[in-house]
């Protein structure tokens, strides 16, 4: 990844953390859009989104990735406390099936998305959300970081 | 096929595919139609929906290994590839030289297996009944030489944490060589029945067309990126488990068409032949397993794997706590990246490029469910 764009990310306010052509980007809901964008002008590709239940409530995680060079960036951020957050189809259309999937897995609604019906699951059961976790074995996000790194890309909403 | 007309405005609404969980590839799509002409398309997923991403919070880590190559049915062995890669380096695991040769062995067999049921379901697609018979006839070779590798025909309980499950003896070898030159010669049946066919030809060029920036936005990995020109192959941009060691070329289109992802696919054929023969050339000796520990707890952080699996980026994404369950799996299939740009992709195009485009995408509709 060019350094140019690693600077953008933290320009942009992401607490980066690279591990060979691995980044971890801890970023905040309010500056996930810059972080995105960012990445989108890097001409990388959406990789995947998912959801981690946690005690903390619900990790976002995307990864990207970059067609031409061994490069991932993980950016993980918190969703809202009411299980909301921003959708990112806007900025890259290939979004637009995973958060649909997120919606089923684990209820969380993404604004300004263009058609959040279930994906995988059928209507009926719309609100199973599957892999919410039973409350007895969530963990909190510390427990999930590993040790020596000292800054949590997993934060408490 | 039913649907519903308006007789005034030749607007239709059409369902197109099977809807029965045991039809193969159980992909549904509800057509918005005008005419002959598509106005927009709703896929729907779910039949083979089995939620793998939650069998694997519940049973350790290594008893998921028998999960993966099921999520995929036509290519299940770079499923297990990327998951033992990802374990391994969580782990930090070294994986015997002579393993790592029969992984690539068994991926590359395993991706001409896939490539040939695409070419022979492709072409029935368009109509042309005959070329699948040549392709299962090939396809049969490359699954029997698996089925003695790995025990099973179809999904190949062959990855495994440390390695493989199984060593390869001096009859597969031969019988691995002897499908290498086989293949070679049927290339040419394949140009002369199929490739110079101008039915095919007239059918393909053009249709589906697939710019770049637009398979790039929607994460479309794999022969439907390279058919778009852009030269991404994992196994040359990010070289895992020892792919650094061979010479092997990524082929690309120009247009992105139907056509040129079909030649993008029957060129990787080659290349995977290239791999396997250079493979078996200089396989090491050795075990084919290392020493692993019983009960597998990679320490608490975030681990991820990428490969390339016969449709593309496949990736492993897993959350540890610490214990010997995972606790968060997640799975990227490369058909969905792959299927989601067909919505914007169809518009205003003939039902029957339709079906050209929809079988030039080689999609695996449970690897998108999972």
């Amino acid at each position: 990844m060019p350094d140019t764009t690693l600077m953008a990310l933290k320009a942009a306010g992401a607490r980066v953390r690279a591990e060979g052509s691995l980044i971890e980007a801890g970023v905040d809901t309010a500056i996930l859009k810059r972080c995105a964008l960012v990445l989108r002008d890097a001409g990388m590709y959406p990789v995947f989104m998912t959801a981690v239940h946690t005690e903390a409530g619900f990790m976002l995680c995307y990864q990207f990735a970059l067609w031409d060079s061994p490069c991932r960036v993980l950016v993980s951020t918190p969703a809202k406390n009411d299980g909301r957050a921003v959708s990112l189809t806007p900025l890259f259309p290939g979004l637009q099936w995973h958060e649909r999937e997120a919606r089923d897995m684990f209820g969380i609604i993404f604004e300004n998305h263009p058609d959040l019906r279930p994906l995988l699951l059928c209507d009926e059961d719309r609100d199973l959300q599957p892999l919410r976790k039973d409350p007895a074995r969530l963990k909190t996000p510390e427990q999930l970081t590993r040790a020596e790194h000292t800054d949590p890309d997993e934060q408490a909403p | 096929m039913n649907g519903s007309q308006d007789t005034r405005t030749f607007r239709m609404h059409l369902n197109l595919g099977p809807q029965h969980p045991s039809t193969h590839g159980v992909l549904q799509l509800e057509l918005e139609m005008y005419g002959e002409y598509v106005l927009g398309i709703d896929p729907v997923l779910g039949y083979g929906h089995r939620m793998h991403e939650k069998m694997a919070e519940q049973r350790p880590w290594q008893a998921f290994f028998a999960n993966t190559p099921r999520i995929d049915y036509a290519c299940g062995l770079p499923h297990g590839h990327c998951y033992a890669l990802m374990l391994e380096q969580a782990l930090q695991i070294e994986v015997p030289p002579r393993a790592l040769a029969l992984r690539i062995i068994a991926s590359e067999l395993n991706r001409i297996a896939s490539h040939l049921l695409w070419v022979g379901a492709f072409l029935l697609d368009l109509g042309a009944f005959t070329p699948i018979l040549y392709c299962f006839d090939d396809r049969e070779q490359a699954v029997d030489i698996l089925e003695h590798m790995t025990g099973s025909r179809l999904t190949h309980p062959y990855m495994c944490l440390g390695g493989v499950t199984g060593d390869i003896d001096e009859e597969t070898v031969v019988n691995i060589r002897a499908f290498i030159r086989r293949m070679r010669s049927r290339f040419q049946i394949y140009e002369r029945l199929v490739t110079n066919n101008v039915i095919f030809i007239m059918r393909t060029r053009g249709v589906g067309v697939i710019a770049a920036d637009m398979a790039r936005a929607y994460g479309a990995t794999g022969p439907v990126l390279r058919g778009s020109g852009l030269s991404c192959d994992i196994r040359t941009v990010a070289p895992y488990g020892g792919y650094d060691g061979y010479a092997f070329e990524v082929p690309t289109g120009e247009r992105g068409d139907c056509l040129d992802r079909y030649r993008v696919r029957m060129e990787e054929m080659r290349q995977s032949l290239n791999i396997i023969g250079q493979a078996l050339e200089r396989l090491p000796g050795g075990p084919v397993r290392a020493e692993v520990p019983r009960k597998a707890a990679p320490p608490p952080g975030q681990y991820s794997c990428s490969v390339e699996g016969a449709r593309g980026d496949v990736t492993y994404w897993a959350v540890s706590d610490g214990s010997d369950t995972p606790y968060r799996l997640k799975i990227r299939s490369p058909c969905m990246g792959n299927l989601s740009l067909l919505p914007k992709l169809c518009r205003g195009m003939a039902l029957a490029d339709l079906i050209a485009t929809l079988g030039s995408l080689d999609l695996v509709i449970p690897e998108i469910d999972r």
